[in-house]
């Protein structure tokens, strides 16, 4: 009887399961911040969500705060510009490619679950080179 | 004279820089490595060491150690910025039921607790089992826990959008165990908020 019904029930609980459309949420912001996305300004407001592509613009005494869905944090300082070009991941095998630009300013980092999937699976860039992320807590400064 | 000397230091310090920090947890410490394909080493270049500074310029880098104690203030302001780890709760069910079993209830307040406590936050539920039963037929009971406890959180008022549940049935055993064992510890849902 009771696997009847948890079948039943199984077949409604995939269909409603929400797709995971956002790569991660603002959790802290302050000062003068946006969130850049195809040529809009979004404001990153606690909570928001982003998606692949967007860059995390501050100015003066600006900061952004986020959390990603592998458990990969940032800190971004005042006066930057982080554009996350690239950000894959699947939550069942919790591999993936992750893929930052740092154009300038500075960026706080804790890696999580997709630099550890893979050798290089995560990598920053700056002007001057390209990192592989092997672990797990570093800061990327990009002076102007 | 002295403000030439400023200038030439400031100017050495100018460009692109990593500043590479132990890890949270004391484990091994971390590292990065320079993957340039102009550089033409396949490996990499690696930047270990915690503590330590490296100027990002050509293929071989050399990493200064700073101590625990040569960080910028600016760059400790960078780290106290980045937000806090995630959580992890672990909820326990009564054999072949979505039901929580009785220890695992109060879990429930003590996540509220956390969730409210935690700007911007978000949940992830995994649903488990234990390996009684064919694995197909776990895996959907996997999903029915980590749904059944969606239902209870979205009930006491967290917000729908911010959770999502995945099923992984009897993968992933907390407990390693033969097919066909019952194991309290393998029945349940894993919760991280981050």
């Amino acid at each position: 009887m009771k696997c009847g019904l948890l079948v039943t029930f199984s077949l409604l609980a995939m269909a409603a399961q929400p797709a995971w459309a956002d790569i991660g949420r603002v959790k802290k912001t302050a000062g003068i911040a946006s969130i850049e996305r195809k040529g809009a300004r979004v404001n990153p407001a606690v909570g928001t969500s982003l998606l692949p592509g967007d860059v995390l613009v501050t100015g003066k005494g600006g900061q952004i705060a986020v959390t990603f869905a592998d458990n990969t944090r940032f800190s971004v300082g005042p006066n930057s510009r982080i554009a996350v070009d690239k950000f894959d991941f699947d939550r069942t095998t919790r591999s993936g490619a992750f893929e930052t630009r740092v154009e300038k300013g500075s960026l706080g980092v804790v890696s999580g679950q997709i630099a550890k999937s893979r050798r290089d699976a995560m990598k920053v860039r700056t002007p001057t080179s390209l990192l592989g992320v092997r672990g797990t807590r570093f800061i990327v400064n990009v002076p102007e | 004279m002295e403000a030439a000397l400023a200038a030439t230091l400031l100017s050495g310090c100018a460009g692109p820089s990593l500043l590479l920090l132990d890890n949270e947890d004391g484990s091994a410490e971390g590292a990065l490595a320079v993957i340039d394909d102009r550089c033409g080493n396949p490996e990499g270049s690696t930047i270990a060491g915690s503590f330590t500074r490296t100027k990002l310029k050509g293929c071989a880098p050399r990493p200064k150690g700073v101590g625990a104690d040569g960080l910028k203030p600016d760059e400790r302001a960078l780290i106290n910025d980045l937000p806090p780890p995630p959580a992890r709760f672990i909820m326990y069910f009564v054999p072949d039921t979505t039901d929580l079993a009785p220890g695992s209830e109060g879990m429930i307040a003590a996540l509220d607790l956390h969730f409210k406590a935690r700007p911007g936050a978000e949940i992830e539920i995994i649903g488990y089992t234990d390996t009684v039963g064919k694995a197909d037929y776990n895996l959907v009971l996997s999903q029915k826990r980590a749904d059944e406890i969606k239902g209870r959180l979205v009930q006491m008022g967290f917000p729908s959008d911010a959770i999502t549940t995945t099923g992984r049935g009897e993968t992933e055993l907390r407990f390693e165990t033969p097919d066909e064992t019952a194991n309290g510890g393998n029945r349940r849902v894993e919760i991280i908020v981050r």
